[in-house]
């Protein structure tokens, strides 16, 4: 904060104008005084007045009132706008020209309001609310791109996520019968955009094989013996075979990427048994057999 | 598979942490022990109890389903049915034969497919009975099985021989007849 005070000072004082002619003096007097409500009210005039901008000073000192705002209050309903309406201050700075001085401390910003949505991000997973915390990854990436921060693999953090929230998504799966489609689909929404970015994914192709041949298990599994009669004894076992399909490319790509994995064994040999292709099954169990031999 | 996976990440000047990501404490793994394909038998074999008819005679006391062989889930899934469904009022009742020789008076008599080599014998001791004999290969109804099961394109699916069924004196009802291959 002393560096952006000093900064803007500096150059307001250059200016020579009165704070009462000038609201965005005014808005940094209200900001050094702690009045951040009407700090911000202030630069907000400024913001909108053409006069004001195209000073980057207009949108470097939003930025850090609105990130102060947020600080101030960060379980507000306002806290998400407060953190979006800073991350546009700093986005307008940085299309400006000759701003490079200014560049250290907004990036800087920028990175700690990236961090604070990927905070957000991972307490709304642990929480299960999905919509929320995959909105807010989606602002930690964007943050994090024009932070322009190098030593964060947003790969590496996007499939971190993907896979907590396909986790997520399967526990609450198998807890609430209600929503099981909703969470099924959502789980898989989440693996498949790992494989987007890495389709040699083991966990990914791993989980998603699985979620095909529950599935596939499921519906026969949960077929009545009163409730079906022949031609839908035949519709489903069509569907379930589909599933099986759909289920075995991923669980060969979790086998290729490791051959010793028990699980990828298991379900090879699953599939193919269901599939009714003995032969193939068997010889994943020889495998899963030999594995265990030699632990 | 573990899923517990834990990222942290400093970043450098500004006290930047992102938290903690815990990818969850569910672990997906297949469904263990399932076994989808007696299943599948099981249902067409309750359907062979509703879409068959028996003489008279044999209306009255347990509906026996016997298998034939070692096939415990096969036993397990039709025992479900025992515990939980009447063909009328008719109980089921699930008989397990280890051997042929041990064969009684059955309704319908599935064969493991470890035992189709003895399809004659089970024919010569059910001579005279009204048994749907349920063979479990492809061509097993031309060798004198009632319905077999055969595979094609991963699918379960079920010849039937007529004259097979004529000789039990059973009647098959055009829905059953509609799903299957007939090979006589």
């Amino acid at each position: 904060m002393k560096t952006i005070i000093i900064l803007v000072s500096i150059l307001l004082m250059a200016s020579g104008l009165k704070a009462q002619d000038n609201p965005l003096k005014k808005a940094l007097e209200l900001y050094q005084s702690g009045s951040l409500r009407e700090a911000k009210e202030m630069i907000e005039k400024s913001s909108n007045d053409p006069r004001w901008q195209k000073d980057p000073n207009t949108w470097y000192l939003k930025g850090f009132i609105m990130k102060d705002l947020y600080k101030m209050m960060p379980e507000a309903d306002a806290a998400l706008y407060f953190r979006l309406a800073s991350l546009e201050s700093f986005m307008h700075l940085i299309e400006m020209e000759n701003t490079s001085k200014y560049l250290p401390d907004a990036l800087k910003t920028i990175k700690y309001l990236s961090s604070t949505f990927y905070n957000d991000a991972v307490d709304h997973v642990e929480k299960k609310n999905f919509d929320p915390a995959k909105e807010y990854f989606e602002h930690f990436k964007n943050a994090l791109v024009l932070s322009r921060d190098k030593s964060i693999d947003l790969k590496e953090q996007e499939i971190a996520f993907q896979l907590a929230l396909g986790s997520n998504y399967m526990e609450l799966y198998k807890k609430d019968s209600t929503r099981a489609r909703v969470n099924l689909e959502g789980a898989k929404a989440a693996y498949e955009k790992i494989l987007k970015i890495d389709s040699n994914h083991m966990k990914a192709n791993y989980n998603l094989g699985v979620l095909y041949y529950n599935e596939a298990v499921n519906l026969i599994d949960g077929m009545d013996y009163d409730e079906v009669d022949l031609m839908a004894i035949s519709q489903i076992e069509d569907q379930s075979i589909e599933l099986f399909k759909q289920s075995l490319p991923f669980m060969e790509v979790a086998y290729k990427q490791n051959p010793k994995d028990r699980n990828t064994l298991e379900g090879l040999a699953g599939i193919y048994f269901s599939l009714r292709e003995y032969e193939k099954s068997n010889a994943y169990k020889e495998k899963l057999a030999m594995l265990e031999n030699e632990e | 598979m573990t899923d517990n996976y834990r990222k942290r990440i400093r970043s450098t000047g500004y006290s930047v942490l992102l938290g903690v990501l815990m990818i969850g404490s569910f672990t997906a793994k297949v469904h263990g022990q399932v076994d989808t394909n007696a299943k599948i038998k099981s249902l067409f074999i309750y359907s062979f109890a509703k879409y068959v008819e028996w003489p008279v005679e044999m209306r009255e006391g347990d509906f026996i389903i016997g298998v034939l062989g070692d096939y415990p889930t096969l036993y397990d899934e039709l025992s479900i049915i025992a515990q939980t469904k009447t063909k009328r009022q008719q109980n089921f009742k699930i008989a397990n034969y280890k051997d042929v020789n041990e064969v009684g008076k059955c309704h319908i008599l599935y064969i493991d497919p470890g035992l189709s080599d003895q399809l004659y014998k089970v024919i010569q001791i059910t001579s005279g009975q009204n048994t749907l004999i349920v063979g479990d290969g492809a061509g097993l109804a031309a060798q004198g099985a009632g319905i077999s099961f055969y595979v094609a394109g991963n699918k379960q699916r079920m010849e039937m021989n007529r004259s097979n069924l004529e000789k039990y004196n059973l009647k098959i009802s055009s829905q059953l007849v509609a799903l299957a291959r007939v090979v006589n």
